[in-house]
């Protein structure tokens, strides 16, 4: 009798405090927030009314601003997600050997990932508007005239440079980590069979790191699919909110709307879709890291 | 010959690998060199070195930020919100490894679903849960939301390191009549320590970069961290140039003297997190 | 604070206990104590003074962020003749103020005393808000104050100030390119424009990168210009009137597109930008109200500072009007100190200490017509409305009147800055405008 009870308050002191604390921060408000989404809650009011599925419906009526979200966070996922990578793995390659600073270099490329979003946004705010502006008066190159910020093409280009700048030292680092791992034998078998590195690399190394870029790709995908506070410090949205990702919208229809309710069941969705595409993810990659086993 | 081409290739790989740093660095370089320069110099050169060395923008921005207040309740909130974050998340992972049970095989699929839930749904009900606990608007209360929402990738992390310790080590010590108590904290924390490190630095950094959570739960000046008075000041100074970015500059500095003196940890902690993961 | 404190021993003795017990055979594990999350009350009170009278604090949480400090005078000045009363002021600008107010009430930390837009704010929070009808200030609010201050027949906002837009512009700039006289038509504005590009200057510090002030500034202009504005709104959101081939929304049209082409780079203008470019003079003109005044002043407070009507279409009697409306309101709210928060707008309203505040403090133009605005204090920007309003030229400011609220506000302004960056029409923009209302309704 007395084991058993040592045995519960074992359970209760080990999981006991983090459950307290993710219920209260997490799972509960998550529940409300669905109860939230079917409502028309405006978020302030004392008072709202059940409303069913409506506000899932209004989502996917045909001028819904959140599927444009959708659209530009789709896009742009795909292309910060394979720069970030492709970049990232070059870097990787470039620094896996020792030599004069690559230490130094290391830390270079891995700082801006430790940085935050809205102070990010601010610092290149001003290399955008600033600097590249003065860059254009003085060298009067055509790329630095561009209103960076201020079409739809080049703030998409300035969003993308920002987060590949910062995601890539994390895909590096796990990289450089992975590839280290490739066993010396492995790459010494195939030069001596008379591949060239750049073979090697892709046909013995790359396969052998999958598990280490399944990591990389599921990190660079939810960071992107979830970006937020670099558009919010960058370009508000803009321009005429052409540079919304989903959890901006969110945030919009929820505090500047009074949509409290409709701004749930998008968040609902939006979880949805994360779900989705990260699941897919690790699905197709789990498949290729077992077809190289 | 050979050792000729190695040479070339290697000056070339050093070159174009210093060229893409410089570009990555520059960023940095333009912030904190116009950081010091008077506004006019700053809208009108830009590159160039401070005519003069305006170290009183410094100390401008210390007080538009009110700097002292809001690097007190950032300290206070990273820290403590960190070291809780670190202690259950080792717990949590501890208990879900050696002790699985069906809640613990449920509770790790709630953690790691969490992780992919948007904030803003979580903001409002989040607030009012906080304030039926009597929380909200609090250190304390921002204290939890970070240890709530951390608790999962921490854990995640945690849960490589735990399995990676052998549990010979931990047999031999029950076998000697240590309690599960005495094995994790005599035999378990020890060994985690380096993964202690890494998630340490990255959940540091994660909370002073931190924006949204503060913006809803710390909604005080009294208790206002670094990233709301930094926003906070480009909404009222923003055109001035010559408080904004000293005050960017001191707001990265924490993180930017962390990451030269703890460089080596930071990198080789993250890649072997990643990879337990 | 407390809390911490709390926390960390009880983690310490857990580490401790199980540390100093050692490896021996367990035996009474059952006393360790578990982490208890239970609430401890806040303190809220700071600054209390010993005093025979009960200590109130009261939270002023506005939006008007250029009167931070002068606000922050004017309550200390109030704890002074009042010492059991204490203030805690915080400003906010606009971006985060929704979020966090909601925030405040959604966490029962709501403020005691805060800002709205009036109409469609009220509407949203006047369940929260004391009905300030028949305080004694209320007699002496000017007409359109109270129209915007007021739901469902109660006043529900105490008006801070009257605030007007036109454009700004550098009276010497002008002279320069040998503009005489300040444009009051659309063609003349053109002339004008083409004159400043001919001596060398920008003519305009256009925005066209945020959705803010073409939804309220602009965006307001064609919807104050019809006969009856409020009927014009109720109609609109009641279907029965489109603003689809309405001349006064091509009219903007036109305008927006001359702005474009006289400004520097406007699709990648911000708020800062077009103020930092105007204040230091490499642009002429620029959209800009009574609230630009102190901006300007930091700069140069010798500044040749000049303000003159939007013109829009060729009615010059149409034209000779500045836009203007009581904003920001402040509300009391419902569960706070409520009479010390009263005697407190009481004060600033209808004593000579408080008014002084109101007018050479706030530097701004007061929406009670007993109150005389301090010209010294207002500049020339304050002073030439002052001069409008009282000849009755003005236009009235509906943008708090739109569907929806900021939402509605939010998708207008998005629809004119993609106007601004050429990929509409004039006609698709009058649609795109029509269905946006429709949207938001």
């Amino acid at each position: 009798m007395n084991k058993s009870f040592g045995k519960k308050l074992e359970h209760i002191v080990f999981l006991g405090p983090a459950t307290l604390l993710f219920a209260v921060v997490v799972i509960i408000p998550f529940l409300i927030s669905i109860y939230f989404s079917l409502t028309d809650w405006n978020g302030i009011s004392k008072t709202m009314n059940f409303i069913g599925f409506n506000n899932y419906i209004n989502i996917f009526s045909e001028n819904s601003r959140f599927l444009q979200a959708f659209g530009f966070t789709f896009n742009i996922s795909f292309v910060i997600v394979a720069l970030t990578n492709i970049i990232g793995i070059g870097l990787a390659a470039l620094l896996i050997n020792k030599f004069f600073g690559s230490n130094l270099f290391r830390a270079i490329f891995f700082l801006p990932n430790t940085m935050g979003g809205v102070v990010m946004g601010y610092i290149w705010r001003f290399i955008f508007l600033l600097v590249i502006q003065y860059l254009g008066m003085t060298l009067n190159w055509a790329i630095f005239k561009l209103p960076w910020l201020g079409t739809e093409e080049t703030a998409f280009v300035a969003l993308v440079i920002v987060s590949v700048w910062q995601g890539v030292g994390y895909v590096m680092v796990i990289m450089i980590a992975a590839l280290a791992g490739v066993p010396l034998e492995l790459s010494e078998a195939a030069k001596i069979d008379g591949a060239s590195s750049w073979r090697t690399f892709w046909k013995i190394k790359i396969p052998f790191t999958m598990p280490y870029i399944t990591v990389c790709l599921f990190w660079t995908i939810a960071t992107a699919f979830k970006m937020f506070d670099i558009n919010v410090a960058l370009t508000k949205g803009g321009p005429y909110g052409s540079t919304t990702p989903m959890a901006l919208q969110i945030y919009y229809d929820a505090f500047n709307s009074n949509r409290y309710g409709f701004a749930n069941a998008e968040s609902i969705v939006f979880f949805l879709i994360i779900f989705l595409v990260t699941s897919i993810q690790l699905f197709l990659s789990r498949r290729k890291e077992r077809a190289y086993e | 010959m050979k050792i000729r081409k190695r040479h070339v290739v290697g000056i070339i790989k050093f070159v174009g690998t210093l060229i893409i740093a410089l570009i990555f660095f520059a960023p940095f370089v333009l912030v904190i060199l116009n950081s010091v320069k008077p506004q006019s110099q700053i809208m009108t050169d830009i590159l160039g070195l401070p005519t003069t060395m305006m170290w009183e923008n410094y100390s401008k921005a210390w007080d538009a930020l009110n700097m002292s207040t809001v690097l007190t309740n950032t300290v206070i909130v990273s820290i403590s919100s960190v070291f809780l974050i670190l202690f259950l998340a080792a717990m949590v992972a501890y208990w879900m490894v050696r002790h699985p049970s069906k809640y613990s095989r449920v509770f790790e699929k709630l953690l790691l679903g969490s992780l992919l839930i948007p904030f803003a749904s979580l903001m409002l009900p989040l607030v009012k849960t906080m304030s039926t606990l009597g929380l909200n608007t609090s250190l304390m209360g921002g204290i939890l939301t970070y240890v709530g929402i951390g608790l999962a990738f921490a854990t995640f992390i945690m849960t490589g390191a735990v399995r990676a310790v052998p549990v010979e080590l931990e047999e031999a010590a029950m076998i000697d009549g240590c309690n599960v108590y005495q094995v994790f904290f005599q035999i378990v924390l020890p060994i985690i320590r380096p993964t202690f490190l890494t998630l340490f630095i990255l959940d540091l950094f994660w909370i002073w970069n931190d924006y949204i959570v503060a913006l809803i739960m710390l909604n005080n000046t009294r208790l206002n961290t670094v990233q709301l008075a930094i926003n906070k000041l480009f909404g009222l100074h923003a055109n001035q140039w010559d408080i904004a970015l000293p005050a960017i500059v001191m707001s990265i500095a924490p993180i930017l003297i962390i990451n030269i003196l703890l460089q080596k940890k930071i990198i080789a902690g993250i890649a072997s997190g990643a990879l337990k993961g | 604070m407390r809390k911490i404190k709390l926390i960390v021993p009880l983690l310490s003795t857990i580490m401790l206990i199980t540390i100093l017990v050692g490896c021996a055979p367990s035996s009474n594990d059952t006393s360790l104590p578990l982490i208890k999350e239970e609430p401890t009350e806040q303190s809220a009170a700071v600054g209390s003074t010993s005093t025979t009278l009960e200590p109130v604090e009261i939270h002023i949480y506005q939006s008007k962020y250029e009167i931070d400090e002068a606000l922050k005078a004017a309550t200390a000045e109030y704890t002074a003749l009042n010492p059991n009363v204490t203030f805690v002021v915080e400003s906010s600008s606009s971006g985060d103020f929704q979020t966090q107010l909601k925030a405040m009430f959604s966490g029962g930390t709501a403020p005691d005393i805060f800002s709205t837009s009036g109409n469609v704010d009220l509407a949203l929070m006047a369940e929260y808000m004391v009905d300030l009808s028949n305080e004694p200030w209320v007699q002496n609010m000017s007409v359109p104050a109270l129209e915007s201050g007021s739901y469902e027949g109660k006043v529900y906002g105490f008006p801070l100030a009257v605030e007007g837009h036109g454009y700004l512009y550098h009276k010497d700039m002008f002279e320069q390119a040998g503009i005489t006289e300040v444009p009051k038509t659309y063609s003349e504005l053109e002339i004008a424009c083409e004159k400043l590009v001919a001596a060398g200057f920008t003519p305009f510090s256009g925005n066209y990168s945020e959705w803010y002030q073409a939804a309220i500034f602009e965006f307001n202009s064609p919807i104050a210009r019809q006969a009856d504005p409020l009927a014009f709104i109720g109609a609109m959101n009641s279907g029965t009137e489109t603003l689809i081939g309405n001349q006064d929304f091509i009219d903007l049209a036109n305008l927006v597109a001359l702005e474009v082409k006289y400004s520097k780079s406007p699709m990648n203008t911000d708020f800062n930008t077009q103020v930092s470019d105007f204040a230091t003079g490499q642009t002429a003109m620029m959209i800009g109200g009574t609230w630009s005044q102190p901006a300007m002043d930091e700069v140069d407070p010798n500044m040749d500072l000049g303000m003159f009507p939007i013109p829009m279409g060729e009615d010059l009697a149409a034209n000779d009007k500045f836009y203007a409306s009581s904003a920001p309101f402040w509300s009391i709210n419902k569960s706070a100190s409520v009479d010390e928060s009263m005697k407190f707008l009481e004060w600033l309203a209808m004593t000579p200490e408080g008014q002084k505040n109101l007018t050479s403090g706030f530097k701004l133009i007061p929406a009670f017509t007993n109150i005389k605005a301090d010209e010294s204090a207002i500049g020339p920007t304050g002073t030439i409305l002052k001069q409008y309003i009282d000849a009755g030229k003005t236009y009235g400011i509906y943008s708090s009147y739109y569907p929806n609220g900021f939402g509605g506000a939010q998708l207008f302004g998005e629809t004119i800055n993609k106007y601004a960056a050429g990929k509409l029409s004039v006609d698709e923009l009058l649609t795109e405008l029509q269905s946006n209302w429709e949207a938001s309704k």
